[in-house]
């Protein structure tokens, strides 16, 4: 599973600006998250919680689709199910659903940026809205080291196992858990983060030059759709908000 | 190293964002990991520094310049306002700057100065929690339409307003604690093998 901002472009057929994707994330997690559930609400709500899915499926991503549309199902039906009922076990369950249903909408967009957006394009677009170098560089840094992080410490889980320290293990120390854990993640951390520096400065980054790309970033006939799309249930979502249904 | 200039260069950015997505990730990990048990819930505040503060040290020692810290404080305070609480960033970046120039008192060499910082920046864990005191009522009042006067009620009861200040107590400890275990774990493993 490739959960980055990926080096290398895949099959796409439609093709959005990283710009417009980072739009529709931030709407959507917002409407999703504080929206309303219950009249004219409910149906907007179900308008933006289409947007994910239908991109996944467009960028290709069957599978992914499949996992958000079975679970966005399922929790926002057990979220209305239980409504206005109290008792401890059926509040624990409200907010379980709610939390599922409120943020997989927004956290499946974020896949969705990062699994269809190339390291370069990220940083061309960002480049293109004026955004400093000093969050730019972190940023993209950030998003394409997550999932080595994962990795190095799923391995580094495995090693530890191995040696029999873990929850299960002979070792019931708790700071040497901790401590076996953590050392060989910075390490890691440490050791990778100088390969890429490495890695920048062989590609120019240095320089104090304006950087040129070969991504063609631009808004096209297909982003113009999805921030109208976007555009229409934020204005809808506003006017609901305020009217109060 | 390069410690001749105090501005930051794209190595030091670049390292930035390697620490950050290690922040991150331990930061979720530890949280979820936590947030299953009630009782560890409430520790979260205490508990999340002590593991997150090694990372901490590590990271100040490898870019000991200005502004290294608020990067790692938007970073993380973008993470934790995802969850729509919009002061969880201002939160965070305040907290930030406040560790920076801590720091920045030691001229980013003194080892205790960092400790202090670390104090500071640990509180960077309760922006989500913000909630409890800034905009309570207005939460309360959404949790009690969408799903009934009961569940407000008994959020109600379990975050009094003064929770807040417990929490801060709780992780400038945590984050005291964890800086002074960094600090022993790098100075264990980093010295003798040489990475400074």
């Amino acid at each position: 599973m490739q959960v980055s901002l990926s080096a290398v472009k895949g099959r796409t057929k439609m093709e959005l600006d990283p710009r417009t994707k980072l739009f529709a994330m931030i709407v959507v997690s917002m409407i999703m998250i504080t929206g309303d559930i219950r009249g004219i609400g409910f149906y907007i709500g179900i308008g933006i919680a289409l947007i994910p899915f239908v991109l996944l499926l467009i960028s290709g991503n069957l599978s992914k689709a499949i996992i958000y549309g079975i679970l966005i199902t399922f929790s926002s039906f057990m979220e209305i199910m239980v409504m206005n009922v109290s008792g401890i076990a059926n509040i624990i369950f409200l907010f379980l659903s709610g939390m599922i249903s409120r943020f997989l909408p927004g956290v499946f967009m974020g896949y969705y940026l990062v699994s269809s957006t190339t390291v370069g394009e990220f940083i061309t677009a960002m480049k293109k809205m004026r955004i400093s170098d000093k969050i730019v560089i972190p940023f993209t840094v950030m998003f394409r080291f997550i999932p080595t992080i994962v990795d190095e410490n799923k391995s580094i889980g495995m090693a530890m196992k191995m040696r029999g320290i873990g929850i299960g293990g002979n070792r019931k120390n708790l700071i040497e858990l901790v401590e076996y854990r953590l050392i060989p993640v910075i390490m890691a951390t440490v050791r990778v983060g100088n390969e890429l520096s490495a890695a920048a400065l062989t590609k120019g980054l240095e320089t104090n030059q304006k950087r040129t790309s070969i991504c063609k970033i631009g808004f096209h006939f297909s982003d113009l759709i999805v921030f109208g799309y976007v555009m229409a249930g934020a204005v809808l979502f506003a006017f609901n908000q305020m009217n109060g249904f | 190293m390069n410690g001749k200039t105090n501005k930051l260069k794209v190595k030091d950015l670049i390292v930035t964002g390697a620490f950050a997505a290690l922040y991150v990730v331990l930061l979720l990990v530890v949280v979820s990991f936590l947030g299953f048990i009630p009782i560890t819930y409430i520790l979260v505040p205490f508990l999340v520094p002590i593991i997150l503060g090694p990372v901490y040290m590590m990271y100040t020692m490898k870019v000991p310049k200005f502004g290294a810290i608020i990067i790692l404080s938007a970073i993380v305070g973008l993470i934790t306002s995802m969850g729509g609480v919009w002061y969880a960033l201002l939160w965070s970046l305040i907290i930030g700057t406040i560790a920076e120039f801590i720091a920045r008192m030691g001229n980013y060499k003194s080892q205790k100065m960092y400790v202090a910082s670390f104090s500071v920046f640990a509180c960077t864990i309760i922006g989500p929690f913000l909630m409890a005191i800034f905009a309570k009522s207005v939460f309360l009042q959404s949790c009690a339409k969408y799903y009934g006067q009961g569940y407000a009620n008994k959020l109600d009861a379990l975050t009094p307003p003064w929770i807040i200040f417990v929490f801060i107590g709780m992780s400038l400890v945590g984050g005291f604690v964890g800086a002074n275990f960094g600090k022993k774990l790098l100075r264990k493993h980093f010295d003798k093998a040489g990475i400074r």
